[in-house]
């Protein structure tokens, strides 16, 4: 079983005054099998939290359970884990088929014939099966990519660490190696730890994200519940991209004011927002509709970014920008007047001081391909 | 705007073509400078004494005269001069490489309490001149053999640990840099894959900053093996390694020059070797850090 529980981890550099706290008090657990990724901006903890899980970097306070057994002062050989880092770190003297045996050599009790069979197993499953004669300095990039998935894959271990394994890909083959990778995972079915600064790939690998800012957890859920239900305006402007748009905004009357307009808001709204007067409104691009100019907010158009299957519109509204998503093809010129419209269940608003979701999008939560199944 | 006209202008590979040409020329004269010596060296050495006491300098000997290398080994203990270098050397750069790769290795990996001031101290003993600490470190020999009992002047292990004092520290600084070249993920992924931090360190890191090794240890035995401070004061008798010998030519009536640079050309052999077998390595070695790995 290779479920992975994390108990109030905090992890601080330096010490005395000068500690700076990476990860501040985390607790997270991990179900056998399930793909959780870490995300977060630079400097967030995450990969910290990942290094720590590994054994690579010593806890401050807190306990790491792997398999129920607790493995905080042990050695990261005594793990039972396999790490993919982001440069790959294959040793550059040996072959790729040494790379990938190294770790049954130096861990297992298997015999020379039975590391050969399971090297060549993995190879095949990775399509490297040419390539184990060859060293690192001889494979491009995608190849390199792929021993290393192989070296973890060959050790079969309780958990899969990873750390930003796809960051040094060019665009198309990032793609590709996500899809496959979160293919791999599903077929392995081995408990993954994957750690990345992408919102998309955390949006569309992760059974579970956990969202990390400053070393603290902001929230941990699927995909759409962060994107859709986020707990705090962090989470609102990490996932999702183009991000959030964010309009502050005063409750005056039973409507939320703005210089440039007013929106009327219905009783049960107003009711979870009883005692608040500033507020900070989300609104998702996609959740913005063209009207004609007698729409709920005046706005005028700045620029269109086509990108193909629709475009991106950058429109102001007195000193805010907003983003809003709109067909293919749709050519409005520039400062040209437009009436945007917002479903109120689609709103998001946040308290502007502590951050806090108060009221938050309807939109569905539930993955359609598991609705599917 | 150039004033000629099209067809009178160099096209730029003609200008690279003149600036190939150029580079070419110095290095030739920088060669031909650093050349100099090492030849007239090895045509000496094949020159009748007569003929080199002839006026003007000649760079091509009237005939070769190969008796010199012949006479040269019953004159002096020679082989044994000889011997005694290799084992100096070869000890101090055994020791020294030991020392230093595992001092490096915890420069480049590890943070620890005085780190900085270590090594600065480390890197200052390699501006004190050896003169120096000549007398010093005598009457430190002095002091070790009348109160612990042990001799150090004249002896192997003596002048082995004056030389390890000073290319000790120049081989960590050399080696440190290597070490930082080497990435630490692949510490981690070896530590990961099942070695303890001891494995790591010999199966993956050492393999890998063989180059640099190597060529820390060329540069420390060519130390040790053309020091002639130390020797002169504190490594005679049965020690007195090539170095010092080679200076018996100078007699008090005469100085056997023809011999003399036999010896010489012959003592040139190991070094040379050393570069010829592990040319790629010291290239590799001197270079690293130089590209993004």
């Amino acid at each position: 079983m290779g479920t992975v529980e994390l108990q109030n981890l905090t992890k601080e550099f330096g010490s005395g005054d000068d500690a700076i706290v990476a990860v501040d008090d985390l607790s997270i657990q991990l179900e056998d099998g399930e793909f959780l990724v870490l995300v977060g901006p630079s400097g967030c903890g995450k990969s910290t939290t990942l290094r720590m899980i590994a054994g690579l970097e010593t806890t401050t306070e807190g306990d790491i359970r792997i398999e129920d057994g607790l493995v905080t002062n042990r050695e990261p050989r005594d793990r039972d884990i396999a790490m993919v880092f982001q440069n790959y770190a294959l040793y550059p003297h040996m072959t790729a088929r040494e790379n990938m045996s190294f770790g049954l050599k130096m861990n297992s009790d298997l015999s020379e014939e039975e590391i050969t069979e399971r090297v060549e197993d993995v190879a095949g499953i990775m399509d490297i099966g040419d390539l184990l004669s060859d060293e690192p300095s001889e494979l491009s990039g995608g190849q390199q990519q792929r021993v290393a998935l192989g070296r973890a894959i060959v050790r079969d271990p309780a958990v899969f660490l990873m750390d930003e394994p796809l960051s040094n890909l060019d665009a198309k083959l990032r793609t590709t190696m996500r899809t496959e990778l979160q293919a791999l995972q599903e077929d392995l079915e081995t408990t993954t730890i994957y750690v990345t600064h992408d919102q998309t790939e955390a949006m569309t690998m992760g059974d579970r994200i956990a969202v990390l800012n400053e070393g603290e957890l902001q929230q941990i859920g699927t995909p759409l519940e962060c994107y859709n239900r986020p707990a705090n305006r962090f989470v609102a402007g990490f996932i999702g991209s183009p991000s959030m748009n964010f309009v502050d905004v005063t409750l005056e009357d039973g409507a939320l004011v703005h210089p440039e307009f007013e929106y009327d808001l219905s009783e049960s709204t107003l009711e979870t927002l009883a005692g608040h007067t500033e507020l900070v409104l989300g609104i998702r691009p996609e959740d913005i509709e063209l009207t004609d100019e007698s729409g709920e907010i005046e706005a005028s158009a700045q620029v269109v970014e086509p990108l193909g299957d629709f475009s991106h519109l950058h429109a102001s509204i007195g000193d805010d920008t907003v983003t809003v998503t709109v067909e293919a093809g749709t050519a409005i010129p520039n400062d040209e007047s437009l009436g945007l419209s917002v479903p109120e269940e689609r709103l998001h608003l946040f308290d502007p001081e502590t951050g806090t979701a108060l009221k938050n999008s309807d939109a569905p939560v539930k993955n359609a391909h598991l609705l599917a199944a | 705007m150039s004033v000629l006209p099209e067809e009178f202008r160099l096209s730029s590979s003609g200008r690279d073509l003149i600036a190939d040409a150029f580079a070419k020329v110095v290095l030739v004269l920088v060669l031909l400078f650093a050349l100099f010596p090492i030849w007239m060296m090895i045509i000496t050495s094949f020159k009748q004494r007569s003929e080199l006491f002839q006026s003007g300098v000649t760079l091509i000997p009237q005939a070769f005269h190969v008796e010199n290398y012949i006479n040269m080994w019953n004159r002096f203990p020679l082989v044994d001069y000889f011997l005694n270098s290799l084992i100096i050397s070869g000890v101090t750069t055994i020791i020294c490489l030991l020392v230093a790769s595992l001092a490096a290795y915890s420069f480049s990996r590890y943070d620890f309490r005085g780190k900085d001031l270590f090594g600065l101290t480390i890197l200052s003993t390699q501006m004190i001149p050896g003169v120096l600490i000549l007398i010093p470190m005598f009457m430190l020999f002095t002091m070790i053999q009348q109160d612990v009992g042990i001799q150090m002047t004249n002896t192997y292990h003596g002048i082995i640990f004056i030389y390890s004092t000073f290319t000790v520290p120049f081989a960590i600084w050399m080696l440190r840099g290597y070490f930082d070249t080497i990435p630490t993920a692949l510490e981690e992924a070896a530590r990961i894959d099942g070695c303890t931090r001891t494995e790591a360190l010999f199966r993956i890191v050492l393999p890998l900053a063989l180059p640099g090794i190597a060529a820390t240890g060329m540069f420390v035995f060519i130390i040790a093996f053309n020091e002639v401070l130390f020797a002169s004061v504190m490594a005679n008798n049965d020690v007195t390694p090539f170095a010092i010998g080679i200076q018996e030519f100078s007699t008090n009536t005469q100085t056997y020059w023809t011999e003399m640079m036999a010896a010489a050309t012959v003592s040139s052999l190991p070094l040379l070797l050393i570069f010829v077998l592990f040319q790629k390595q010291i290239v590799s070695g001197l270079t690293a850090g130089s590209v993004k790995q």
